[in-house]
């Protein structure tokens, strides 16, 4: 690469560098992983930062670690002065963290011989289980106590020795220790595999041009994104939508937004929304800032790279002490899972009325999260199985929304049947698309997903999920999308199934059936004026 | 074309490219390349004037890497497909793994399944895990299923049941039943027995949708007159077309899988062990770490359920990363004022803007400014190059970026082109744990050696070889692949289960060369690898399956090398036992034994400095310093200042770096 190349040729080789760098640490940490959680689902992100703890680049497969990695950095920074090897860990939700089995790791870049790191790495992956009441870490807690070990910023290495005592602590309260272990070896690989390519570009590129090319990417990236911004409608337009409940007896839980547009600004601001509440619904403010970002990025639909440059380009207000900025120490577990799908939800309803006739209508905003944990009898040891399950997206003015697919802030892979068999007394009954769930419209509703899953042992179960009593909406005149369902039977009666309760903890019997059926998309436009088109035309899209 | 009297080619090399097909062909003069414009709407026609053109005769054994398979499932032109399957899970093959393609899509889409619902037909039987069957396969479910077969009037069948991986009975008793509906039926248990139902349906039913188009081109080709037909599989050895056609899906990545055998044979030539490769074309880079760790003792290294159109194929292929820069890459510069080369492509037509038919400025646009293309056209000629047409498009992308002449934004387009395909480089090297420094970079395609010192520099690659005919090296390796089959099973089992993984093993060998024509079967080399995993990861590695006493040890040291650490105490699970079978092609061996290049009076074995020099002009030791050009028919290379390049026996180019100051 030659030094004398204009901006915009210099600009581009470094975002492929430092992305490149990204990357790498998630492929390092992707294949050495042990638990499903991260190698099958894929729920893990890699970034870089500046000096500064501002984002440089990132390899992000899971939208809820957008622009929540950030607060770890400067979490850890906390911690300074760093030597190289050093590697900082931590999961507190209101230290950097966002919800406890999200284990993030945090490194120091040093360029040469200084002595102040340039850059860090850091890499965030979602850990089966961190302890608390109930496996899998996601339990219908009260108290961030209960949810599982909470890790403010602490050195788990320092200058490249493990703090053995420290390791042993975290690994004596969780219930996988020799998974957990694995995994953060894993992690701690991604964390030196980055550390050593940024120290690469540098002997390339000499250090001063990277920290100065990291700086400029930033501030190109905030113009690309100020001038998209630009072309949006000026305008104030507020809109709400709610949760289901906390799972301890609050129903309709409020989540509003006002967003402000106009002169390359984009404000969002969440003060009207709820109080904080008992149940584990609370979303810190970190993945309140992710869920935005997430949704602005989308209706943007340029491709921006995601830096710091487009985090300071979208305010977001929020009250401390309401749903959407907890204080401790409350329960935050599902506020990550599943206010975060309504957060995005509510902003993009939001965005509807700044732009109609552009935007979808609602996708099944919820994760449906599945935790079952028990003994297996096959082995005699303990296993926590976690599975979230996609469901029926939005139609948009144009066509029909997509079925049977994760939606907004995540996107893992689900477990194979097969795989899934093996390893866990459980059996899957059946794995079907929800015909009919997607709501009628000019355009139709993505159908959601129906899986049955019958216990071969007794097991604790923990369901959090959510659009179980008000379908996600339609837009346009389109219906709502059917509402999820999760139901029971009990495998000895073979009597009839009983429906539960959005978001529960029970001990359930051996033979039991469990079947989760996930909400379809929201449709676009009148039903009848689909009617009306199919006589003169072809559909959009088929695939029914 | 051939003289009357001539004797035909002994064995011709055929490979379908987007734009040319390309023939290397051994007749009763040597070894020559051959390149004739493609036919996309009728492949076969480019094949058969080719081959006409290249002298093929009845006793020509014709070698042919076809994309018959891949473009009709890119184009979802195929079979009207019956799916077969466990009651329950009918939608698996519309579900896949609930991921969507784009994570930051407004509205997100993705490929609709080969089979709709109404074509998907649940049978009432189940089989645990472990194997035992919960659900018996009744006799009357097998009518009724047939029934209902029938009644959708199908062209093929697939057939997949749960954990039918490791337990087939149902599946073959179904597959026996519906046998008397006379189409072609596909199996799970025998197409790819492996574990994850999603992906090993998908492969399935794309093979049942490929089978009877690709045995119809296979037997119309077959049906010419030539000798005997074989075809490139996705490993980058042949098979004979008539195998070859009942299992299409084993074709779909056949492209740049000869190429890959063809530049390995060109470094281990050169003397190295070990090859970085880098192949480019019109709109994208192949790459590929050759000889590595987790290779092959044939040096090759695989994967398996790589995405071909949207549907995973559960199958060992080449591994290569593919990233979308090429030669037709379009160049732009954003309203920010940031440069950016592809992904999209100029394709064949108009292609880039220098072969004159008002295309984009392209990645050749800014090599044809910079020079490094020949003056007298691409393709040996036949496309002849309009210089003045790539600088005029190279201007305003000059002016955009605040640069004063279009050679300058050349260099910048070269300089991006450059850094995502050393992305692509590092992606398949440094980041597998595999060191590019001791390797030689082969490259290839039409422009694989016009970027290959840039990258050689910052890759800190000491040696290139480009081979001897670079341009076509994937109808090289068509010729010289030799005649290959595998199979493979999934397993599951623990390393320490010695005893069952050895009778997997026998069965494997057994079949591998029962693949074989028994006249054949003394020569072929059958070797066994394993796929292994810590129990609960999901990321295997490869390692040879014997000794299968220490496969646990040799699992623990592999990883430790691989990611840094290792955990002796853990379980170590075989996933995939692989049986690979390989005869060698003789008559290959017996043309590169007769070297081509040492004589040549009229060559002259040249020291110079700068310049163009055609290849065959020059003989073995020639000597050339950069900054200069090679050509060679449909490629060239670029020998950047402070390289030489040398012209090796066998016929490649060995450019290595002069020792820098």
């Amino acid at each position: 690469m030659s030094r004398r190349s204009p901006e915009g040729v210099q600009l581009a080789l470094l975002r492929g560098f430092f992305a490149a760098a990204a990357e790498e640490m998630g492929s390092t940490l992707m294949r050495a992983a042990h638990s499903p959680n991260i190698t099958e689902r894929l729920d893990h992100s890699c970034a870089v930062f500046d000096s500064r703890a501002r984002l440089v680049a990132q390899a992000a497969h899971i939208p809820v670690h957008l622009g929540s990695m950030p607060r770890a950095v400067e979490a850890a920074l906390a911690l300074a002065p760093f030597r190289p090897g050093d590697v900082v860990l931590l999961n507190d939700p209101f230290a950097g963290g966002t919800h406890l089995p999200d284990l993030t790791l945090v490194s120091p870049v040093f360029l040469g011989r200084e002595r102040t790191p340039s850059f860090f790495v850091a890499s965030r992956a979602h850990h089966a289980d961190v302890g608390g009441a109930a496996p899998g870490s996601l339990p219908l807690a009260r108290e961030i106590y209960e949810e599982g070990l909470r890790i403010p910023p602490v050195f788990l290495r320092r200058a490249g020795a493990t703090d053995e005592g420290l390791l042993g602590l975290i690994l004596a309260n969780v219930r996988t220790p020799e998974e957990r272990r694995a995994d953060l070896a894993a992690q701690v690989a991604s964390q030196r595999a980055g550390e050593l390519r940024i120290m690469d570009l540098a002997k390339r590129l000499g250090a001063a041009a990277l920290r100065s090319g990291a700086t400029a990417l930033q501030a190109a990236t905030e113009r690309q994104a100020r001038a998209a911004l630009a072309r949006l409608p000026k305008g104030r337009w507020s809109a709400e939508d709610l949760l289901d409940d906390d799972g301890l007896g609050t129903r309709d839980i409020r989540i509003a937004c006002t967003l402000t547009l106009g002169g390359g600004r984009c404000r969002i601001d969440f003060t009207e929304s709820s109080t904080q509440v008992a149940g584990p619904l609370n979303a810190v403010r970190a993945v309140t800032t992710a869920a935005s970002l997430y949704a602005v990025r989308l209706v943007l639909a340029e491709d921006i790279a995601i830096d710091d440059g487009l985090i300071r380009s979208i305010e977001v207000v929020t009250r401390p002490g309401s749903v959407v900025d907890p204080l401790p120490p409350s329960a935050v577990g599902g506020g990550n899972v599943e206010t975060s799908q309504r957060l995005v939800d509510t902003v993009l309803r939001a965005f509807a009325k700044a732009l109609p006739g552009r935007m979808p209508a609602a996708s099944s905003g919820t994760m449906n999260n599945l935790l079952i944990g028990g003994v297996d009898p096959r082995t005699g040891l303990p296993f926590a199985y976690y599975e979230t399950l996609g469901g029926g997206h939005g139609a948009s003015p144009d066509r029909d929304g997509a079925s049977a697919m994760q939606v907004h802030m995540t996107n893992t892979r689900n477990t194979p049947i097969e795989s899934l068999e093996h390893a866990y007394p459980l059996r899957v009954e059946r794995y079907a698309v929800r015909r009919g769930s997607g709501g009628a419209g000019l355009q139709r509703g993505g159908d959601g997903i129906e899986r049955a899953i019958a216990l071969l042992s007794p097991a604790r179960v923990t369901v959090i999920a959510e659009r179980r009593t008000r379908g996600p909406w339609g837009l346009a005149g389109g219906d709502d999308g059917a509402p999820g369902e999760t139901l029971v039977r009990s495998g000895r009666t073979g009597g009839a199934a009983r429906k539960l309760s959005p978001k529960f903890t029970l001990d359930l019997a051996e033979g039991t059936v469990l079947t989760l059926r996930s909400p379809g998309g929201g449709g676009w436009g009148r039903p009848r004026n689909r009617q009306r088109r199919a006589k003169t035309r072809k559909p959009t899209t088929g695939g029914r | 074309m051939p003289r009357e009297g001539d004797d035909p080619a002994r064995a011709i090399g055929v490979d379908t490219g987007g734009t040319f097909t390309d023939l290397v062909i051994d007749g009763p003069s040597g070894r020559r390349a051959l390149k004739v414009l493609s036919t996309p709407r009728q492949p076969a026609h480019a094949v058969i004037e080719g081959l006409r053109l290249a002298g093929a005769g009845r006793t020509t054994r014709v070698h042919h890497g076809s994309t018959v398979a891949t473009n009709a499932l890119l184009e979802r032109k195929g079979a009207r497909v019956t799916f077969v399957t466990t009651s329950g899970v009918e939608d698996v093959l519309e579900i896949g793994r609930q991921q969507r393609p784009d994570l930051h899509a407004l509205v997100p889409t993705r490929p609709e399944p080969l089979v709709p619902a109404s074509r998907r037909i649940g049978v009432a039987e189940r089989v645990e895990a472990g194997g035992a069957v919960r659900r018996l396969l009744s006799e009357r479910e097998i009518r009724r299923v047939v029934r209902e077969v029938r009644a959708t009037s199908p062209e093929a069948i697939a057939i997949g049941l749960l954990h039918a991986w490791s337990h087939p009975a149902h599946e073959q008793r179904l597959a026996e039943a519906l046998r008397a509906l006379g189409v072609p039926i596909s199996v799970s248990s025998r197409i790819a027995p492996e574990i994850r139902e999603f992906e090993r349906f998908a492969t399935t039913c794309a093979n049942a949708f490929l089978e009877p188009q690709v045995r119809r081109y296979l037997e119309m080709l077959a049906g010419q007159h030539f000798g005997p037909l074989e075809v490139v599989l996705s490993h980058g050895g042949t098979a004979p077309a008539s195998r070859a056609a009942g299992e299409p899906v084993r074709q779909l990545l056949s492209g740049p899988a000869a190429g890959l055998r063809a530049a390995l044979s060109a470094a281990r030539a050169c003397g190295f062990d070990s090859a970085l490769t880098l192949d480019v074309g019109g709109t994208s880079t192949d790459c590929a770490f050759l000889g590595g760790e987790g290779a092959g003792s044939d040096g090759l290294p695989r994967t398996r359920g790589r995405e071909v159109a949207g549907i995973p194929i559960l199958l060992p292929t080449l591994e290569v990363h593919t990233v979308g820069a090429g030669g037709g890459s379009i160049a732009h510069v954003d309203d920010q004022g940031v440069l950016h080369v592809g992904p999209a492509s100029a394709g064949a037509d108009p292609g880039p803007a220098c072969y004159g038919r008002g295309g984009p400025a392209t990645v050749t646009d800014a090599l044809a400014v910079l020079g490094m293309l020949p003056a007298t056209g691409l393709a040996g000629g036949a496309l002849p190059i309009d210089f003045a047409a790539a600088e005029q498009v190279m201007r305003p992308i000059a002016r955009a970026l605040g640069m004063r002449r279009p050679r300058d934004a050349a260099e910048a387009i070269r300089t991006l082109a450059d850094a995502h395909m050393e992305r692509a480089l590092r992606k398949v090297s440094v980041e597998r744990g595999e060191d590019p420094r001791a390797a030689a970079l082969v490259a290839f395609g039409g422009a694989g050696g016009l970027h290959a010192c840039a990258l050689a520099e910052s890759l800190d690659v000491r040696a290139i070889v480009w081979p001897r005919h670079a341009g076509v090296l994937c109808a090289l390796g068509a010729l010289e692949g030799g005649s290959r089959r595998e199979r493979s099973q999934g397993v599951l089992l623990p390393a320490s289960e010695g005893a069952v993984l050895a009778r997997v093993l026998a069965r494997l060998r057994k079949d591998v060369a029962a693949e074989f024509k028994a006249s054949e079967r003394s020569g072929v080399r059958i070797e066994c690898w394993a796929e292994a995993r810590y129990a609960g990861q999901a990321h295997e590695l490869a390692l040879p399956a014997e000794p299968i006493a220490n496969l646990g040890a040799r699992f623990h040291a592999l990883h430790e090398r691989r990611y840094g650490f290792a955990d002796p105490t853990r379980q170590v699970v075989v996933v995939t036992l692989d049986a690979r079978g390989h005869r060698p092609s003789e008559r290959a061996e017996a043309v590169r034994a007769r070297p081509r290049l040492d004589t040549g009076d009229a060559r002259r074995r040249a020291k110079a400095s700068g310049g163009v020099h055609d290849r065959e002009s020059l003989a073995v030791g020639s000597r050339i310093v950069g900054p200069a050009l090679l050509i060679d028919e449909g490629a060239s290379c670029v020998v950047a200042s402070g390289w030489t390049a040398e012209l090796h026996a066998s016929g490649a180019a060995l450019l290595t770096q002069r020792r820098r100051r």
